[in-house]
């Protein structure tokens, strides 16, 4: 289920008054929870969400006896064997053709005549997602950051919490697993906090990223050689904030419909194109995934103890890049961003923001630059594809068949991106202290608005991965 | 969280409900039928029970009785909106007309018109199948093309995402896009399975005036702001003569003679100048991926092809498209007739059928088809 689909203009509500006529009943309302969260995943594939299950209640079988357990040896033991199911199911559905047809290519540049096998199965959407979080619980229990969770319930609702279960934010163990141990203190503040959250999420999905996408983006994309090295980059500044919008959109949703059932999930994003430098940018984007990358690969690595800063980054950010889709351009991406860390490992990834406007504006600008190079191996298909979008650009021809009104919106959604979010703050405040009633129509409005903008059903970039 | 901290959800559900009953009332009163309002039927009183379609009798035309006289000739019509046409009574629509011409004429006819809004080739299909041997036809006359591009297009010209190459399979999408022609066929009964497996929730809320009137206030005036594909693509007028021989198959497989007929527009390739905007608009309510230009030369591809495959597989052609395309006053948009239009195109596809009937009486009088 989308969360931009009618499905889930119903779908929300329901659950959000069910869970609160369970509000006496902790438990029945986490088992409603869990209810609706699968219902949620099966209105995309009911099958695989024994996928799901399958990946619950193992983590939760081994996280108990991870609890249980003081041989070392034996919980090293169940520690690999969860890490072999877990990335062994996320190998087999996202990287098994694109490891068997790297092979034997390989194998053909060599000689051999080897034709790859490939299955063809559907990769179930958000297994990256809850692969990366169940394995995170693994990890804590082993090293006993975290206690294991006894209620195989609660466990399960964890990990299939539909608000965050396709697409992020990446929740810890540690984060939510103790909210669901305490009684949640609603408000109606809360109520309107969450409901805030939620249209700025469709706001940017709906307006600006399916917009952005539908308008130019997608159709210069698929045939660079027909359009002007001028299109070209402007695709490319469009595709920049149709990812943001649309990722950061989806978080939006997610934790606000999580505020609106009362409990909390982390941010996932921070104006990432404001960043100083590159170091800067990866605390500000896609910070759950950054910061599972840091404290569970990273930093077991060595992280930049002992002179190996160079190899630690480079692994962590070509597997970072690799996690993103089965394909050369996602490790290239990886490792690019690597070496652009690497560059900056001087930088201060918490740059001061009160410099000159003169070197706020340069190191901006050039960061900026720096990522949207990134995003051009992120959105190709393939080599070829680069190879006939540089080949295109390399023309140096201008002219443009985008609408102006594109151009606008290109414009718009850099403004809203770099509005100084003191501007923002203070024009949701004033929203959130008109009447309840005021605020309900202005709302009704917007799903109406919003139903009449989605020109078509363009599902979340980052379902995908 | 507790029920009454709700009370801004509440809110929203009953803005929102107030708001569409609102609409529905005001489009009731505009002469439209919605979900809690139906409209009175278009036919008067003296016509009521003359035509269908009824439970007895599927078809927008005169009822007859199942039972086909000796001697009389069926034609069946394949088409969509423009034959159905509620806006008009069903005495005034172009297949009752035709069939009150033809017997004027002296022939026996009776017409079974089987158009319905929003169908295309693709849903011809499953309705002569169903129905065909039932009622059996002896011409089937096909007239479509517009809700044809409206699912193809998609499908030949969607450039969506990009990145992981696992995306296109895991939506569905790598049995469309870029398809073989001759897997088009099975590509047709996903669509239409996907569609009748659409949840509920989706329907209804599509189903309201409120969200009627919202994509009809912004959907086309978004599509005019795409870059939008100039010409059909090739394997897109070839997934349309698939489509085609589809029909042609099922309709021989009842025994029928399949009838093509050429599409009218009322702004073809030909004329000068820019359809007027609200035509246009209208246009792109329906079809998010062609430009103005790729439909309507899109047209002219498409009668073209009808005339390869009519040469290539011993099939008449009707060439309405040389007589009414163009003449704008017949129309009230970019395909949809006027009342004059249905009269007109009633009596030019009368004078087009006239050698498909001789030839047929002809037949008959030899021993029959």
């Amino acid at each position: 289920m989308n969360f931009n689909s009618s499905e889930f203009l119903l779908f929300l509500p329901i659950v959000l008054i069910v869970c609160a006529l369970l509000q006496r009943h902790r438990s029945l309302r986490h088992f409603a929870l869990l209810v609706a969260s699968y219902v949620f995943y099966m209105a995309w594939n009911w099958y695989y969400a024994g996928l799901i299950a399958g990946s619950t209640l193992v983590d939760y079988l081994i996280g108990r006896r991870l609890g249980h357990e003081e041989d070392e040896r034996k919980r090293k033991l169940l520690l690999i064997t969860s890490l072999t199911l877990n990335l062994g199911v996320l190998a087999l559905f996202k990287y098994f053709n694109f490891f068997t047809d790297s092979g034997a290519s390989l194998l053909q540049l060599v000689g051999f005549d080897v034709q790859p096998f490939e299955h063809s199965l559907l990769l179930p959407v958000g297994i990256s997602f809850y692969t990366f979080q169940t394995l995170s619980y693994t990890i804590d229990v082993y090293w006993r950051r975290l206690r294991p969770e006894t209620d195989l319930g609660k466990f399960a609702l964890f990990v299939s919490f539909f608000p965050q279960l396709v697409a992020g934010p990446i929740v810890r163990a540690s984060d939510f697993l103790p909210q669901l141990h305490v009684d949640v203190e609603g408000s109606r503040d809360r109520v309107r906090a969450g409901m805030a959250r939620i249209f700025r999420g469709l706001f940017k999905k709906i307006v600006l990223a399916d917009l952005l996408a539908t308008f130019f983006v997608d159709e210069i994309f698929a045939h660079p050689s027909q359009h002007s090295s001028l299109d070209l980059l402007l695709a490319l500044y469009g595709y920049a904030f149709q990812i943001y919008n649309d990722f950061s959109g989806y978080s939006d949703i997610a934790i606000g419909a999580a505020m609106l059932l009362g409990f909390h999930i982390p941010e996932n994003f921070d104006r990432p194109y404001v960043s100083r430098n590159v170091r800067e940018f990866w605390t500000r984007w896609h910070i759950s995934l950054s910061s599972w990358l840091k404290d569970y690969l990273y930093i077991p690595l060595g992280g930049n103890r002992g002179g190996r800063t160079t190899r630690n980054l480079m692994i962590t950010m070509g597997l970072g890049g690799l996690w993103h889709g089965a394909g050369l351009n996602f490790v290239l991406w990886g490792i690019y961003h690597g070496l652009l860390l690497v560059f900056a490992r001087s930088s201060d990834r918490h740059a001061d923001q009160r410099a000159p406007l003169t070197t706020l504006v340069r190191e901006r600008f050039v960061t900026f630059h720096l990522v949207l190079l990134g995003w051009l191996l992120f959105r190709v298909r393939d080599m070829a594809h680069l190879g006939e979008y540089l080949t295109s650009f390399a023309r140096f021809d201008l002219g443009t068949a985008i609408h102006p009104a594109a151009i606008g919106l290109l414009a718009f959604a850099a403004l809203v991106h770099f509005t100084p979010r003191g501007f923002v703050d203070r024009a949701l405040e004033r929203f959130a202290r008109l009447p309840e009633l005021a605020q309900g129509a202005a709302y009704a409005v917007s799903i109406v608005v919003l139903c009449g903008l989605g020109v078509d059903a363009v599902v979340f970039i980052y379902f995908q991965f | 969280m507790k029920l009454r901290h709700y009370t801004l959800v509440l809110w929203i559900a009953l803005f929102l409900v107030l708001g569409e009953v609102g609409l529905e009332w005001r489009a009731n009163r505009r002469g439209y039928s919605s979900i809690l309002f139906s409209q009175p039927t278009t036919e008067g009183a003296a016509t009521a029970g003359e035509y269908g379609p009824t439970e007895e009798f599927p078809f927008r035309s005169r009822v007859v009785p199942v039972a086909k006289p000796a001697g009389t000739t069926r034609i069946w019509i394949a088409s969509a909106s423009y034959a159905e046409d509620k806006r008009f009574p069903a005495s005034e629509i172009f297949p009752v007309l035709l069939e009150d011409e033809l017997r004027a004429r002296g022939h026996d006819v009776q017409v079974l018109n089987a158009s319905k809004d929003g169908y295309s080739f693709a849903s011809a299909v499953p309705m002569l199948r169903e129905l065909g041997p039932e009622w059996r036809p002896d011409v089937v006359l096909l007239y479509h093309l517009t809700n044809d591009l409206d699912e193809l297009a998609p499908r030949f010209l969607s450039v969506q995402g990009g990145g992981a190459p696992n995306a296109r399979t895991e939506h569905g999408e790598a049995s469309a896009a870029g398809a073989p022609a001759n897997e088009v066929g099975e590509g047709d009964e996903e669509v239409a399975r996907t569609e009748r497996e659409r949840p509920w929730p989706s329907r209804l809320i599509e189903a309201t005036t409120a969200y009627a009137q919202a994509k009809n206030q912004f959907k086309a005036r978004l599509v005019g702001l795409r870059i939008l594909a100039d010409e059909l693509p090739p394997e897109l007028v070839d997934a349309l003569d698939e489509r085609v021989m589809a029909c042609a198959d099922a309709a021989r497989a009842i025994g029928a003679r399949t009838v093509l007929c050429r599409f009218a527009c009322s702004y073809p390739a030909a004329l000068p100048g820019r359809m007027p905007a609200d035509y246009r608009n209208n246009l792109y309510r329906y079809n998010s991926y062609l430009s103005e230009r790729a439909w309507r030369s899109g047209v002219a591809t498409f009668n073209d092809r009808l005339l390869e495959i009519g040469a290539r597989e011993g099939l008449p052609v009707l060439d309405l498209s040389s007589r009414v395309a163009g003449r704008t006053a017949l129309f009230r948009d970019f395909c949809h007739l006027k009342e004059a239009g249905h009269v007109e195109v009633a009596k030019q596809l009368a004078d087009l059928l006239e050698p498909v009937l001789a030839e047929r009486d002809g037949g008959s009088q030899g021993g029959g088809e």
